[in-house]
């Protein structure tokens, strides 16, 4: 299909990503500042089962937020969220056949690899890759993690997140994300920017600090006592809740930088909990999605305490 | 040498970080001459190349090990051998070697007879040792950051993807990760994918040359230096020199294709320094500057791929670039809207330090008054009331949106807002100079005011981390206190200011009146710190026990010391330095002794006691020294007062040749000690020459 839109990205790369292989799942309904935050990639990506997963998810980042006003700043975005696990060989052959579907062609724009190291402190991940260049355009993180939850990983998972607006601006030629075509008659303004407005208002302005101070400490009550009862999933969403909270607070400036760093390590310290826990609850499930013939060459995930 | 054989050898993989290339390429040479080397397999040549996308080694090595033909050496022949029979040990050791027990012999060496058998082995054909070289000499190779791919237990740079090892014509079996080796490389990601069949070592440069990759590193790195050249040369101007992104570049491309990008020069309000940092740090482009060496709003763009059209790739880039530029001018615009410093210090005062040491602004408030105190206490009249002033504005521009955003340009951004808001071009200097020097490289302060206020804003942190114990370990350095203390020894060296840091230690603690010092004796921890900093910064060019003789005088006249270590170091070549040292040692020796009896007074020289004719000489001449040295010093010639003490050498020689200085007579005693003394006062005031070696 032509990729004229902003829709046509996202539904180009569903079908390229499911063509090959992967689960097309959808947003985690829980507010987060990066698609890596979806248990999807988040938990998966741990543990010795294979994964193959694409989906979008829409992205806070509350202290990006413009008001609407800066062409390429949002509050709020779209990312193109891929998982594979383990990576495969022809992994970045993938990526770029993916940009191809998009009409991207290689021959006519400088694509290139950048060295980036991601790094999520509040997820206690990390991994090695690139940022990946469209005439100079960051269009893509590319990452190898390498550890997620404070875990190492084994296998390792190629995560690509398409900036879908990013990609979008380059494809339609424009300046704003504002004045892209969502589809052939709705522009993404139209769709967007009241709420671009009103949670810059909200984020900056409005957001109840105290009660936020409060929920945060709730959210993270909450996610120590399900994580206590192995309930991994509910438990991740009140730790992601917390997460989000103080993304809030940290708009409204609200937290200094020394309490900031405590905070950081709060979250941090629930994700590599909860990874843990995630893990303990595959193993009694007996990892179901590994295939019999790999269990040998995973044989440390099925070593219970006693024994490691 | 046996015949010789060509080795191809190349590893691929997904791009390589710019920094990595360089170091992984020498090391990898490196790890398979010392493979080869240990593998009795002669090296004729080799050659290396690479690319973010491949290491290559080509080298003419010989076809086979040379014969080893060794003797080796076993236990002593007392233990092992009985009645000319080997024992136990013996036999244990030839079995070792491989040798049959028959076979052994003693040798006769200075520690005694030993067990000795010759080891002989018929080299093996390099095609058979190769594999297992090249495979170490992979697994070897260290880099800044490794990591995992797929399911593999193997770490490498990025992921490794493709072996050539070709010998010969003919493929050698490596395998490392999940990857065999071939004889097929790789052109260009995206001009030329397919596979190149690679041969021979002649032919490989060639044959990706054909396949738009230029494989050697300085071939790429002055191509791009004659493209951007040409590009600023049609617009009239130069490339802002700047040789580690030339670097970083030619690492990031496998070939070199370059264009010109101009932006809206309304952008050129800007302060350069956001602009070229916009430009280069993000985006790796060659900012363009004119003749005066004000910037072009024009930059050229260096890309990898050949491009059907590079106005396509200009487009793209400037579309990058503008939407940092919008980015940048945002910021620069609500930062002016505030019309002051005024919000910025609010904002200032609620941003913590270090615990203990108050607010931003009130290291601000500090640095203002330490600065001005040095600038009065350094008579420079001129400087103390911009000094005042600068220091109490240089942390403002911390809460800026635009430091916020560019974190790297903390002062200059300060220094463009002052101008902004009306500060004299002197109190913004002395904001933009308040870092310097940044590093080993970087010059220190142009300004007067500049100098008090940089040195005053890193004697503020030195003291104040000291006073809360927070000193710099071996590993861990978190607030740059090394680096600050060079720095403050560097502009006073290069300011040529008078002031010891036993003093500024002290003004620094009477200015800081709002810190609570929860260390003990943290000032003379501080002057430790001074002193290390400054012996390091001496040694690297000359002797640590010339350094030590200097500084054991003291370090109060910072300025004299490193003139003083550079006359001392020439004066150690000449003939009468030795003699002299051997002579001022046995001057402290006796001295020493004494030190108890003497310690309240020294006694004075008795001219008309002295008897001899070789003791007369030597206080002679010692009064005679005594004058020079003042000279010498009036005028801060430690090359004269090195002169100076030189003319000592014979006097001090025949003196101890021929007087007993511990004679019975006390009075005749107390007087030779008296000269003696006069001497250890006047080498002292150099150096104590009885600490060189």
């Amino acid at each position: 299909m032509t990729v004229k839109n902003f829709q046509d990205i996202f539904l180009t790369l569903q079908r390229f990503w499911a063509d090959h292989g992967c689960v097309i799942q959808q947003p985690w309904d829980v507010e987060k500042g990066a698609g890596t935050y979806n248990a999807a990639t988040f938990l998966r990506a741990l543990g010795p089962e294979p994964w193959n997963v694409a989906y979008v998810e829409p992205c806070r980042r509350p202290t990006d937020g413009r008001y609407g006003e800066n062409p390429n700043r949002l509050g709020a975005y779209y990312q193109f969220q891929v998982l594979l696990k383990p990576s495969p060989d022809n992994v970045l052959e993938l990526y770029f056949e993916s940009l191809r579907e998009l009409g991207i062609d290689p021959m006519a724009h400088d694509l290139r690899l950048v060295e980036d190291d991601w790094e999520q402190p509040t997820l206690g991940a990390w991994g090695l890759g690139w940022e990946v260049w469209i005439d100079g355009m960051e269009a893509t993180q590319f990452t190898y993690f390498q550890q997620v939850g404070g875990v190492e990983l084994d296998p390792i998972s190629a995560e690509i997140t398409y900036g879908l607006e990013r990609i979008a601006t380059y494809l339609q030629n424009q300046d704003s994300i504002f004045d892209l075509k969502w589809s052939d008659d709705i522009s993404y303004r139209q769709i967007r920017h009241q709420e671009e407005v009103e949670f810059s208002t909200f984020n900056f302005e409005e957001a109840d600090t105290e009660k936020h101070f409060r929920w945060f400490e709730e959210y993270k009550d909450q996610a120590e006592e399900l994580m206590k009862k192995e309930l991994v999933f509910p438990a991740y969403d009140f730790i992601m809740k917390a997460g989000h909270a103080f993304n809030v607070l940290d708009a409204r400036s609200a937290i200094s930088v020394t309490e900031r760093q405590k905070y950081i390590r709060v979250i941090r310290g629930l994700s590599c909990q909860v990874a843990e826990a995630y893990l303990k609850k595959r193993q009694t499930l007996d990892f179901p999605m590994l295939q019999e013939n790999e269990r040998e060459r995973y044989a440390k995930y099925f070593a219970t305490e006693e024994s490691s | 040498m046996s015949k010789t054989m060509n080795l191809v050898f190349e590893v691929g993989c997904e791009d390589l970080p710019a920094r990595f290339v360089n170091p992984a390429l020498s090391s990898l040479a490196e790890s398979i001459k010392t493979g080869l080397a240990d593998q009795r397999i002669d090296v004729k040549k080799i050659s290396t190349y690479a690319t973010p996308r491949r290491l290559a080694i080509i080298a003419d090595i010989s076809e086979s090990q040379s014969d080893l033909s060794e003797e080796r050496t076993g236990p002593p022949a007392k233990f092992a051998m009985k009645d000319g029979e080997p024992q136990k040990a013996a036999i244990g050791f030839a079995k070792g070697q491989g040798v049959d027990p028959k076979d052994i012999y003693i040798v006769t060496t200075k520690k005694g007879d030993y067990v000795a058998v010759k080891v002989e082995e018929k080299g093996a054909p390099s095609a058979d040792v190769l594999p297992a070289i090249l495979e170490s000499a992979l697994g070897d190779l260290k880099f800044p950051k490794s990591m995992r791919w797929g399911s593999l237990r193997t770490s490498f740079g990025r992921p490794l993807r493709w072996m050539v090892a070709v010998l010969d014509g003919k493929t050698l079996p490596v395998h490392f990760a999940n990857v065999d080796s071939g004889n097929q490389t790789f052109g260009h990601r995206f001009s030329a994918p397919n596979a190149i069949t690679i041969t021979d070592g002649d032919q490989y440069q060639n044959a990706l040359a054909k396949a738009d990759v230029v494989v050697d590193f300085d071939e790429r790195k002055s191509t791009i230096r004659t493209l951007v050249d040409g590009i600023a040369d049609s617009k009239n101007g130069k490339i802002v020199d700047d040789i580690d992104l030339l670097n970083e570049v030619s690492n990031l491309v496998e070939k070199p294709h370059a264009v010109l990008v101009e932006y809206a020069e309304s952008y050129l309000e800007l302060p350069d320094e956001v602009l070229i940092s916009s430009m280069r740090k993000h985006q790796r482009y060659f900012a363009i500057q004119r003749s005066d060496g004000t910037l072009t709003n024009a930059c050229a763009v260096v890309y990898n791929t050949p491009v059907k059209d590079p106005t396509v790739v200009a487009a793209g880039n400037l579309r990058v670039l503008k939407a940092r530029l919008d980015d940048a001018r945002f910021f620069w615009d609500q930062d002016l809207k505030h019309g002051g410093f005024g919000a910025f210090d609010e904002r200032l005062k609620k941003v913590v330090w270090i615990r203990g040491l108050g607010s931003m602004f009130d290291r601000a408030q500090r640095i203002a008054n330490l600065a001005e105190s040095i600038a009065n206490r350094l008579e420079l009249k001129d400087a103390s009331e911009t000094a005042h002033k600068a220091g109490a504005l240089c942390k403002s521009d911390l809460t800026s949106q635009m430091v916020v955003e560019f974190t790297d340009l903390q002062g200059v951004i300060g220094a463009a807002y002052a101008t902004k808001f009306g500060e004299s071009d002197a109190v913004a200097l002395a904001i933009a100079e308040q870092y310097l020097p940044k590093g080993s490289n970087d010059s220190t302060p142009t300004s007067d005011a500049g100098s008090c206020v940089a040195i005053a804003e890193k004697m503020d942190a030195i003291f104040g981390c000291f006073a809360m114990g927070i000193e710099p370990k071996a590993t861990a350095d978190p607030y740059g206190l090394r680096r600050s203390t060079i720095g403050v020894i560097r502009i006073l060296q290069d300011r040529g200011y008078q002031i010891s840091i036993r003093e500024l230690i002290s003004m620094t603690r009477d200015n800081a009146k709002d810190i609570t010092p929860t260390n003990d004796g943290y000032e003379d921890k501080i002057f430790q710190f001074f002193r290390a900093r400054l012996k390091a910064q001496l040694g690297s060019n000359y002797d640590g026990d010339i350094i030590e003789a200097v500084l054991a005088v003291g370090m109060d006249d910072i300025l004299s010391v490193s003139d003083r270590v550079d006359a001392l170091s020439k004066f150690r070549s000449d003939p009468n330095f030795e003699p002299l040292t051997a002579g001022f040692k046995r001057v402290v020796n006796i001295l020493r002794k004494q030190a108890k009896e003497y310690a309240d007074e020294k006694p004075n020289v008795e001219v008309s006691q002295l008897v001899e004719e070789n003791e007369k000489e030597l206080y002679e001449a010692s009064e005679t020294a005594e004058k020079a040295l003042a000279a010498a010093l009036e005028n801060r010639s430690w090359t004269g007062a090195c002169e100076a003490l030189s003319a000592l050498r014979s006097p001090v020689d025949a003196f101890f040749d021929n007087i007993m200085v511990m004679v019975d007579d006390p009075d005749l005693k107390k007087n030779r000690l008296a000269i003696l003394f006069k001497l250890e006062a006047l080498f002292l005031q150099v150096a104590d020459l009885s600490i060189v070696d």
